[in-house]
């Protein structure tokens, strides 16, 4: 990792990051019939604030930020407006034990998603990405 | 992974004096960049805690709504923000603490935001599915 933790403690920063320091590699659980098994790196901790944000940003320019609240956390910008407008569609997929999660797909990379979807059994739910699919989604649950 | 502090955070204001909720101070406290198959977890003091992970396509901006979300003490919920002045209202995923639902109730309140739906039982998110997709196998 390029930041080993905070430099100074008497430096400003207000957000707490304690790194994995090497990252912590571990088998994701998967389907049974999944033939590789995949691994993530679990990197550190982040501690935030209240009013206190992050921006998780990757080197083709996507990126959304993310800020706690004294009740929770905003876990994305406006889905229909900010998250767009950085190259990032949300949609709420859900897997074959019917574990439901909120992913962001980066604009251009939507064929390599839909292969990682079937991999790993994942079926889309809603595109929470544009105004319309909100606004129809949210028609939908009020009926 | 990469982090990158803003340090001292940049700090900036969310709203105006005529907002229903006033001006906020937010502070931008850096950048994460994360490598394909990378995760972060963000943590509170109170307990919870929720993972991001990058992916090649992108992120998983969640663990899964109805198992490792709710373990960990945060309830996922739809938003709806209107905003004055704008005939487009804005879309968020907020997590919410389990114990500070009140208190999120009173911030949605003053700003005149309203829940679309939670996101955080299998009850709910099935019968999303359901109104959604139709029946499924």
């Amino acid at each position: 990792m390029d930041h080993p933790g905070l430099p100074d403690p008497g430096l400003e920063l207000g957000v707490k990051f304690l790194p994995e320091d090497p990252p912590r590699r571990f088998a994701v659980d998967q389907p049974a019939a999944v033939p590789t098994p995949l691994f993530l790196s679990d990197c550190g901790d982040l501690e935030l604030d209240p009013d206190e944000q992050v921006t998780f940003a990757t080197e083709s320019g996507a990126e959304y930020d993310v800020a706690r609240k004294s009740w929770g956390y905003y876990a994305t910008p406006s889905l229909n407006g900010r998250l767009v407008k950085f190259g990032l569609r949300a949609v709420l997929v859900r897997d074959e034990a019917r574990k439901y999660v909120v992913l962001l797909v980066e604009r251009g990379h939507e064929s390599d998603f839909q292969k990682y979807l079937d991999l790993e059994g994942y079926v889309i739910v809603c595109w929470m990405d544009s105004t319309e699919a909100l606004q129809a989604l949210e028609a939908t649950l009020a009926r | 992974m990469k982090f990158t502090p803003q340090d001292p955070p940049r700090t900036f204001s969310v709203g105006t004096p005529a907002s229903p909720g006033g001006i906020v101070r937010m502070k931008d406290c850096g950048r994460v960049d994360l490598r394909p198959d990378e995760q972060v977890t963000l943590t509170t003091p109170s307990g919870t805690e929720y993972d991001v992970a990058r992916k090649s396509w992108g992120f998983y901006a969640t663990p899964s709504l109805n198992s490792r979300l709710p373990r960990f003490g945060l309830r996922a919920v739809l938003v709806k923000c209107p905003e004055a002045g704008n005939p487009v209202a804005k879309y968020f995923i907020y997590l919410v603490e389990r114990g500070r639902e009140a208190e999120f109730e009173q911030y949605n309140s003053i700003r005149g935001y309203g829940v679309v739906a939670w996101l955080d039982r299998s009850e709910a998110l099935e019968e999303l599915d359901r109104k959604v997709n139709g029946p499924r196998p």
